[in-house]
Protein backbone atom coordinates (compact mmCIF):
# COMPACT_ATOMS: atom_id res chain seq x y z
CA UNK A 1 0.00 0.00 0.00
CA UNK A 2 1.67 3.19 -1.00
CA UNK A 3 1.62 6.19 1.26
CA UNK A 4 1.97 10.02 0.70
CA UNK A 5 4.40 11.97 3.30
CA UNK A 6 5.88 15.26 3.30
CA UNK A 7 10.01 15.34 2.45
CA UNK A 8 12.61 17.69 1.37
CA UNK A 9 14.85 17.45 -1.25
CA UNK A 10 17.94 19.71 -1.47
CA UNK A 11 19.50 20.73 -4.91
CA UNK A 12 23.38 21.54 -3.99
CA UNK A 13 24.90 24.07 -6.95
CA UNK A 14 28.66 25.52 -6.94
CA UNK A 15 29.18 29.11 -8.55
CA UNK A 16 32.92 28.82 -9.72
CA UNK A 17 33.32 32.49 -11.63
CA UNK A 18 31.22 35.88 -11.07
CA UNK A 19 30.43 36.00 -14.64
CA UNK A 20 29.60 32.71 -15.82
CA UNK A 21 25.93 31.76 -15.48
CA UNK A 22 25.34 28.01 -13.53
CA UNK A 23 23.11 25.87 -15.08
CA UNK A 24 20.93 23.60 -13.31
CA UNK A 25 20.32 20.29 -14.64
CA UNK A 26 19.45 17.38 -12.39
CA UNK A 27 16.52 14.70 -12.12
CA UNK A 28 13.92 14.73 -9.59
CA UNK A 29 13.96 11.37 -7.56
CA UNK A 30 11.19 9.24 -8.72
CA UNK A 31 8.96 8.86 -5.57
CA UNK A 32 8.48 12.92 -5.46
CA UNK A 33 4.83 13.18 -6.65
CA UNK A 34 4.49 16.90 -5.91
CA UNK A 35 5.95 20.13 -4.53
CA UNK A 36 4.12 22.26 -2.27
CA UNK A 37 7.10 24.37 -1.81
CA UNK A 38 10.45 26.27 -2.62
CA UNK A 39 13.19 27.71 -1.06
CA UNK A 40 16.78 28.95 -1.88
CA UNK A 41 19.22 29.65 0.04
CA UNK A 42 22.89 30.56 0.16
CA UNK A 43 24.83 27.77 2.21
CA UNK A 44 28.67 28.52 2.43
CA UNK A 45 31.23 30.90 0.61
CA UNK A 46 29.83 34.03 0.27
CA UNK A 47 31.05 34.65 3.63
CA UNK A 48 34.43 34.59 2.50
CA UNK A 49 34.19 37.36 0.94
CA UNK A 50 32.32 40.14 3.16
CA UNK A 51 31.98 41.34 6.62
CA UNK A 52 28.09 41.65 5.75
CA UNK A 53 25.66 39.46 7.93
CA UNK A 54 22.88 40.32 4.88
CA UNK A 55 23.34 40.54 1.22
CA UNK A 56 19.25 41.17 0.10
CA UNK A 57 20.97 39.85 -3.54
CA UNK A 58 23.66 37.56 -4.62
CA UNK A 59 21.85 36.46 -7.56
CA UNK A 60 19.08 35.71 -9.86
CA UNK A 61 17.76 31.96 -10.27
CA UNK A 62 15.21 30.87 -13.01
CA UNK A 63 13.71 27.43 -12.20
CA UNK A 64 11.53 25.63 -14.51
CA UNK A 65 10.22 21.87 -13.51
CA UNK A 66 9.34 18.73 -15.79
CA UNK A 67 11.76 18.71 -18.13
CA UNK A 68 11.42 22.77 -19.09
CA UNK A 69 7.17 22.27 -19.34
CA UNK A 70 6.86 24.73 -16.57
CA UNK A 71 8.29 27.71 -15.66
CA UNK A 72 8.39 28.93 -11.89
CA UNK A 73 9.92 31.83 -12.35
CA UNK A 74 12.42 33.68 -11.60
CA UNK A 75 13.69 33.88 -7.64
CA UNK A 76 16.37 36.35 -5.89
CA UNK A 77 18.52 34.78 -3.81
CA UNK A 78 19.41 36.31 -0.69
CA UNK A 79 23.00 35.99 1.86
CA UNK A 80 21.20 35.82 5.22
CA UNK A 81 23.75 34.85 8.05
CA UNK A 82 21.40 36.37 10.77
CA UNK A 83 19.63 34.18 13.29
CA UNK A 84 16.18 35.98 12.55
CA UNK A 85 16.14 34.64 8.71
CA UNK A 86 13.36 33.93 7.11
CA UNK A 87 12.25 30.25 6.64
CA UNK A 88 9.39 30.28 4.93
CA UNK A 89 9.06 28.38 1.78
CA UNK A 90 7.44 30.06 -1.45
CA UNK A 91 4.47 28.12 -1.91
CA UNK A 92 4.07 26.13 -5.00
CA UNK A 93 1.65 23.44 -6.33
CA UNK A 94 3.82 21.47 -9.23
CA UNK A 95 2.70 17.83 -9.80
CA UNK A 96 6.08 16.28 -10.71
CA UNK A 97 6.23 14.17 -13.50
CA UNK A 98 8.05 10.97 -12.99
CA UNK A 99 11.99 11.27 -13.92
CA UNK A 100 11.46 14.64 -15.43
CA UNK A 101 14.29 17.37 -15.30
CA UNK A 102 14.56 20.05 -12.70
CA UNK A 103 16.37 22.55 -14.54
CA UNK A 104 17.13 26.66 -14.67
CA UNK A 105 19.91 29.08 -14.89
CA UNK A 106 21.83 30.70 -12.14
CA UNK A 107 23.24 34.53 -12.66
CA UNK A 108 25.89 35.67 -10.07
CA UNK A 109 25.68 39.69 -9.18
CA UNK A 110 28.39 40.42 -6.47
CA UNK A 111 31.79 40.75 -5.92
CA UNK A 112 32.23 41.26 -10.03
CA UNK A 113 34.56 44.07 -9.98
CA UNK A 114 38.22 43.73 -10.90
CA UNK A 115 39.29 43.01 -7.55
CA UNK A 116 37.75 39.53 -8.06
CA UNK A 117 38.06 39.17 -11.62
CA UNK A 118 41.70 39.51 -13.93
CA UNK A 119 41.88 41.20 -17.34
CA UNK A 120 42.35 37.26 -18.42
CA UNK A 121 38.78 36.11 -17.20
CA UNK A 122 40.41 34.29 -13.97
CA UNK A 123 39.30 35.25 -10.85
CA UNK A 124 41.56 36.38 -8.11
CA UNK A 125 42.07 35.17 -4.54
CA UNK A 126 39.34 37.76 -3.16
CA UNK A 127 36.87 35.54 -5.23
CA UNK A 128 35.70 32.50 -2.94
CA UNK A 129 33.26 29.58 -4.45
CA UNK A 130 30.10 29.24 -3.07
CA UNK A 131 26.98 26.97 -2.94
CA UNK A 132 23.41 27.85 -2.85
CA UNK A 133 20.51 25.05 -2.12
CA UNK A 134 17.50 24.62 -3.69
CA UNK A 135 15.44 23.21 -1.21
CA UNK A 136 12.33 21.62 -2.35
CA UNK A 137 9.02 21.01 0.48
CA UNK A 138 7.81 17.62 -1.77
CA UNK A 139 4.76 14.91 -1.53
CA UNK A 140 6.53 11.80 -2.28
CA UNK A 141 4.89 8.49 -2.80
CA UNK A 142 6.21 4.98 -1.66
CA UNK B 1 -2.54 9.81 35.11
CA UNK B 2 -3.29 12.38 32.44
CA UNK B 3 -1.25 12.24 29.23
CA UNK B 4 -0.07 15.39 27.90
CA UNK B 5 -1.36 15.64 24.08
CA UNK B 6 1.96 16.82 22.62
CA UNK B 7 5.81 15.97 23.53
CA UNK B 8 9.27 17.13 22.27
CA UNK B 9 10.85 14.27 22.47
CA UNK B 10 14.71 14.78 22.27
CA UNK B 11 18.16 13.56 21.92
CA UNK B 12 21.59 14.94 22.75
CA UNK B 13 24.04 14.32 20.05
CA UNK B 14 28.24 15.97 21.03
CA UNK B 15 30.10 16.89 18.07
CA UNK B 16 33.82 16.64 19.32
CA UNK B 17 35.56 17.36 16.02
CA UNK B 18 35.34 19.29 12.79
CA UNK B 19 34.12 17.00 10.20
CA UNK B 20 32.45 14.69 12.92
CA UNK B 21 29.57 12.84 11.56
CA UNK B 22 26.96 11.16 13.98
CA UNK B 23 24.57 8.66 13.50
CA UNK B 24 21.32 8.06 16.21
CA UNK B 25 19.06 5.30 15.94
CA UNK B 26 15.96 5.92 18.64
CA UNK B 27 12.62 4.69 18.83
CA UNK B 28 9.27 7.00 19.02
CA UNK B 29 7.55 7.49 22.37
CA UNK B 30 4.85 4.59 22.04
CA UNK B 31 1.94 7.11 23.28
CA UNK B 32 2.42 9.59 20.22
CA UNK B 33 1.14 8.60 16.79
CA UNK B 34 2.08 11.72 14.56
CA UNK B 35 5.30 13.43 14.06
CA UNK B 36 4.53 16.96 13.29
CA UNK B 37 8.12 19.09 13.07
CA UNK B 38 11.51 19.31 14.08
CA UNK B 39 14.03 21.24 15.54
CA UNK B 40 17.74 21.81 16.58
CA UNK B 41 18.69 23.71 19.14
CA UNK B 42 22.55 24.46 20.20
CA UNK B 43 24.54 26.53 22.08
CA UNK B 44 26.62 27.75 19.38
CA UNK B 45 24.91 29.29 16.53
CA UNK B 46 27.64 29.22 14.20
CA UNK B 47 28.43 25.55 14.27
CA UNK B 48 25.13 25.26 12.18
CA UNK B 49 26.15 27.19 9.11
CA UNK B 50 27.72 24.40 6.65
CA UNK B 51 26.38 21.39 8.94
CA UNK B 52 23.82 19.24 7.60
CA UNK B 53 20.93 17.24 9.51
CA UNK B 54 19.50 14.19 7.80
CA UNK B 55 16.30 12.51 9.11
CA UNK B 56 14.33 9.47 8.74
CA UNK B 57 11.18 7.08 10.21
CA UNK B 58 10.85 3.71 9.75
CA UNK B 59 13.20 4.08 7.06
CA UNK B 60 11.42 6.76 4.73
CA UNK B 61 13.39 9.83 4.53
CA UNK B 62 12.04 13.22 5.96
CA UNK B 63 14.76 14.85 5.50
CA UNK B 64 17.92 14.51 2.89
CA UNK B 65 21.16 13.67 4.86
CA UNK B 66 22.86 17.33 3.39
CA UNK B 67 19.53 19.58 4.36
CA UNK B 68 21.39 22.51 6.09
CA UNK B 69 21.14 22.49 10.13
CA UNK B 70 20.79 25.96 10.70
CA UNK B 71 17.45 25.32 9.00
CA UNK B 72 16.05 23.67 11.53
CA UNK B 73 17.39 25.56 14.92
CA UNK B 74 16.01 28.05 17.23
CA UNK B 75 18.54 30.13 19.77
CA UNK B 76 18.36 32.16 22.45
CA UNK B 77 15.85 34.51 20.36
CA UNK B 78 14.33 32.75 18.20
CA UNK B 79 11.46 31.04 20.30
CA UNK B 80 11.01 27.70 18.86
CA UNK B 81 7.51 28.15 17.71
CA UNK B 82 9.22 30.69 15.08
CA UNK B 83 12.04 28.08 13.87
CA UNK B 84 10.13 24.48 14.54
CA UNK B 85 10.23 22.75 10.85
CA UNK B 86 6.58 21.78 10.97
CA UNK B 87 5.21 19.61 8.15
CA UNK B 88 2.47 20.29 6.15
CA UNK B 89 1.44 16.33 6.18
CA UNK B 90 2.73 14.86 9.70
CA UNK B 91 4.36 11.68 9.87
CA UNK B 92 2.56 8.40 11.02
CA UNK B 93 4.53 7.07 13.66
CA UNK B 94 3.79 3.97 16.04
CA UNK B 95 7.12 2.93 18.34
CA UNK B 96 8.81 4.18 15.05
CA UNK B 97 12.62 3.89 14.06
CA UNK B 98 13.72 7.09 13.96
CA UNK B 99 17.19 7.80 12.52
CA UNK B 100 19.09 11.28 12.09
CA UNK B 101 22.43 11.70 10.74
CA UNK B 102 24.42 15.22 11.50
CA UNK B 103 27.32 16.03 9.44
CA UNK B 104 29.47 19.01 11.26
CA UNK B 105 30.77 21.44 8.41
CA UNK B 106 30.37 19.17 5.57
CA UNK B 107 29.23 21.67 3.08
CA UNK B 108 32.24 23.90 3.35
CA UNK B 109 34.41 20.76 2.32
CA UNK B 110 32.36 21.10 -1.35
CA UNK B 111 33.81 24.69 -1.66
CA UNK B 112 36.89 23.51 -3.15
CA UNK B 113 35.27 21.17 -5.72
CA UNK B 114 36.36 22.04 -9.48
CA UNK B 115 35.29 18.81 -11.27
CA UNK B 116 32.19 20.88 -12.41
CA UNK B 117 31.60 23.12 -15.87
CA UNK B 118 33.43 26.36 -15.53
CA UNK B 119 30.53 28.69 -14.18
CA UNK B 120 29.44 25.71 -11.92
CA UNK B 121 26.65 23.50 -11.73
CA UNK B 122 24.36 20.98 -9.62
CA UNK B 123 26.50 19.40 -7.10
CA UNK B 124 25.68 15.29 -7.77
CA UNK B 125 23.74 13.69 -4.19
CA UNK B 126 27.12 11.03 -4.35
CA UNK B 127 29.37 14.23 -3.22
CA UNK B 128 26.86 15.67 -0.75
CA UNK B 129 25.53 12.82 1.21
CA UNK B 130 28.67 10.99 2.65
CA UNK B 131 27.69 7.17 1.96
CA UNK B 132 31.21 5.80 2.45
CA UNK B 133 31.65 6.30 5.99
CA UNK B 134 34.95 5.17 7.72
CA UNK B 135 34.20 3.23 11.23
CA UNK B 136 37.74 1.73 12.55
CA UNK B 137 39.05 0.75 9.31
CA UNK B 138 35.66 -0.73 7.92
CA UNK B 139 33.50 1.05 5.34
CA UNK B 140 30.23 1.11 6.11
CA UNK B 141 28.18 2.32 3.57
CA UNK B 142 24.19 3.12 3.91
CA UNK B 143 22.44 5.27 6.11
CA UNK B 144 20.56 2.55 7.70
CA UNK B 145 23.03 0.65 8.80
CA UNK B 146 25.48 2.73 10.12
CA UNK B 147 26.76 1.42 13.34
CA UNK B 148 30.12 2.81 14.59
CA UNK B 149 31.83 3.85 18.10
CA UNK B 150 33.86 6.57 19.09
CA UNK B 151 31.07 9.03 19.50
CA UNK B 152 29.47 10.68 22.90
CA UNK B 153 25.80 10.72 22.69
CA UNK B 154 23.87 11.37 25.36
CA UNK B 155 19.78 9.77 25.43
CA UNK B 156 17.05 12.35 25.65
CA UNK B 157 13.74 11.59 27.23
CA UNK B 158 11.97 8.68 25.65
CA UNK B 159 14.50 7.28 22.97
CA UNK B 160 15.92 4.26 23.05
CA UNK B 161 18.54 2.39 20.98
CA UNK B 162 20.86 5.20 20.25
CA UNK B 163 24.22 4.37 18.69
CA UNK B 164 26.82 7.12 17.27
CA UNK B 165 29.71 7.27 15.08
CA UNK B 166 32.17 9.73 13.47
CA UNK B 167 34.29 9.87 9.97
CA UNK B 168 37.20 11.30 9.24
CA UNK B 169 36.24 11.80 5.55
CA UNK B 170 37.05 14.99 4.83
CA UNK B 171 39.43 17.92 6.22
CA UNK B 172 37.20 20.84 6.78
CA UNK B 173 37.93 24.47 6.60
CA UNK B 174 36.48 25.79 9.35
CA UNK B 175 37.50 29.06 10.74
CA UNK B 176 37.09 29.65 14.93
CA UNK B 177 34.74 26.64 16.08
CA UNK B 178 34.85 25.42 19.55
CA UNK B 179 34.38 21.65 19.91
CA UNK B 180 33.04 20.02 21.89
CA UNK B 181 29.52 21.39 21.17
CA UNK B 182 26.25 19.51 22.01
CA UNK B 183 23.01 19.42 19.52
CA UNK B 184 20.03 18.58 21.02
CA UNK B 185 17.29 17.20 18.16
CA UNK B 186 13.55 18.25 19.13
CA UNK B 187 10.91 16.22 17.43
CA UNK B 188 7.45 17.64 17.94
CA UNK B 189 5.31 14.29 18.31
CA UNK B 190 1.34 14.90 19.16
CA UNK B 191 -1.48 11.93 19.89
Amino acid sequence: MSSVRTSFYPVQFIVLHPHIPVAINTVLPGHIVKITGIKVVHSVGVENMTSEAYLPVVGHLSLEFNSRQYHFGNVDVPFDNQAQASDEYLDADIDVQRNTLLTGNYENKVFTGSDYVKADGTVTDKWSNYIVTIYLKTSSND
Amino acid sequence: MMIRSFRFQKVSLRISAAGQRVYFNAESHKDYSLLKGISLSVGYADALYGSTFGLRVDEKEILDESHEAHLLVYGDDVPPNKKLLLFDTPVPISSSKIEGIYTDSSIQGLLGNASYSPGGGVIPKSNVNIKKTYVSGKELVKFSNFTADLVQLQMGTGLIGVSGGFSPVRTVPVASLYYPYDVKVSLFLTR
